[in-house]
């Protein structure tokens, strides 16, 4: 290799012109391969899997799916001229106001003529089936878990636990019903009942969507709304899902519905400067006791209405 | 000439010295000034679309295609460095700005010293440690890594 000194003005430039030349030529060779992709890409796959929140799932438990984020990446999907969507939904349902805000979302999308397919593969119960009830067509692996047409709410309760310890809880309340949830008092038969009556009322909406997004009658879908999970095979044969199959046959009807050929793009959730800078390091880090702890609380003991 | 008017001429001397933070950041920022107007033409679209989506000044969405063709340009720009610096010992901006590498330019050590472009981790945290370095003791890290430097000659007249 030659030092700088040692080349001349006139072999430098060329040297200069020829790298360039060739790196623009690699660039655009590049651009080509990947950009002829994209611009033709005419279907975006959006995964929803995990439990759906209405929050951005945070940092180390970051395997779920928040409503924020679907919308955001359905809104892309539109923006950037897709005729399709696939969700890809592996979930076992969330929170009743983030499911729904991604249907409200979906039936938006759908007004606007863009073909919504929900692709439900190992499990799309509860929450994940309302969102992919929402959608123009479902397609189901047949060993699938879905329907799950119901809502629950539960949390753990302590104060037997404390009274047999002999520790006091000190409990300033103003309102009957405000410590509703509250793990360390006694849920009486009056907050009971109140509480039964919302899980009642959010379930009425739930049996309501799945009747209007499906062509059912109310009866009928009341009567799968128990609660009970369907294999995907028996909820094609109650007509909770249209098709048994997988990605082929989602993208299948994609094909038949936009009426030519069809070339996908998957969507993935937002990254940040610092989420690329730290990432890798978070990744290969196991959660620690409080963490696990701290995620528990949050997820399985809630009072809030959850669709799973 | 005779002898004695010779020492009477004004004499002048080479001083090579590290480059500054200034005229390497003056060299870098016309690199990428070339670097956008001739390298980056043919991502300008996804450069676009993705500046469209920009919401806060840090996050960004991309879907998976375009975070390859991110990835590419980013190898297209540490391939222009490490190309000129092999072959010329300096980039354009570096010929510009008067600065040039100097002490180990084989292959290993221009890779290495450039490392600091790609946009992954670990090399990311460079973008904060290069800078640092270079700013307090005019040698980056990974400078002293690869054993080369980046020097501004200069003649002085005495």
């Amino acid at each position: 290799v030659k030092k700088a000194k040692e080349i001349g003005m006139g072999q430098r430039i060329w040297t200069s012109i020829l790298i360039l030349v060739a790196l623009l030529m690699l660039g655009s060779f590049f651009a080509l391969l990947l950009g002829t992709e994209d611009a033709n890409a005419n279907t975006a796959i959006i995964k929803i899997s995990g439990p759906i929140s209405s929050d951005e799932a945070d940092g180390l438990f970051s395997s779920g799916t928040s409503s924020t984020e679907i919308i955001r990446e359905l809104d892309q999907a539109r923006d950037d001229g897709m005729d399709a969507i696939i969700l890809e939904i592996n979930s076992p349902g969330g929170s009743a106001v983030a499911s729904d805000e991604i249907g409200q979302k979906i039936k938006e999308l759908r007004a606007e003529n863009i073909t919504v397919v929900a692709w439900i593969r190992e499990v799309g119960a509860s929450g994940a089936y309302w969102i992919a009830s929402s959608s123009d067509h479902i397609v189901a692996n047949r060993m699938s878990i879905t329907g799950s047409i119901g809502v629950i709410s539960s949390y753990p309760e302590f104060d037997e636990f404390l009274q047999e310890w002999n520790v006091s809880y000190n409990r300033l309340v103003a309102g009957d019903r405000k410590d509703i949830g509250d793990p360390f008092v006694n849920l009486s038969e009056s907050n009971r009942m109140f509480m039964q009556a919302k899980l009642n009322r959010v379930h009425g909406f739930f049996i309501e969507e799945v009747a209007r997004n499906r062509n059912l009658s109310m009866e009928r879908a009341t009567a799968l709304a128990d609660g009970r999970f369907f294999l995907g095979v028996e909820a094609k044969d109650v007509g909770l899902v249209d098709e048994l199959g997988g990605k082929e046959e989602a993208l299948a009807y994609v094909g038949r519905s936009i009426g030519e050929d069809v070339s996908t793009v998957e969507y993935e959730p937002e990254s940040s400067f610092f989420d690329d800078l730290f990432g890798l390091v978070g990744k290969q880090r196991e959660p620690t006791a409080s963490e696990l702890l701290q995620y528990l609380k949050t997820q399985q003991s809630s009072a809030v209405p959850l669709l799973r | 000439m005779s002898d004695y008017q010779h020492l009477l001429m004004p004499r002048t001397a080479r001083i090579v010295q590290q480059a500054s933070f200034l005229r390497r950041t003056g060299a870098f920022l016309l690199d990428l000034l070339v670097i956008d107007f001739f390298l980056a033409a043919p991502f300008a679209s996804l450069l676009e679309r993705l500046a469209g989506r920009l919401q806060d000044g840090f996050t960004i969405s991309y879907t998976s295609t375009e975070l390859v063709a991110i990835t590419l340009l980013f190898v297209v720009m540490y391939a222009y460095f490490v190309l000129f610096e092999y072959l010329l010992g300096q980039t354009i901006g570096m010929m510009l700005m008067a600065t040039k590498l100097d002490g180990n330019d084989t292959a290993g050590a221009i890779l290495l010293r450039n490392s600091f472009i790609l946009p992954f981790f670990p090399f990311i945290v460079f973008w904060i440690i290069e800078p640092v370095a270079i700013l307090f003791w005019r040698r980056g890290a990974l400078e002293y890594l690869s054993r080369t430097r980046t020097t501004h000659q200069r003649q002085v007249t005495m």
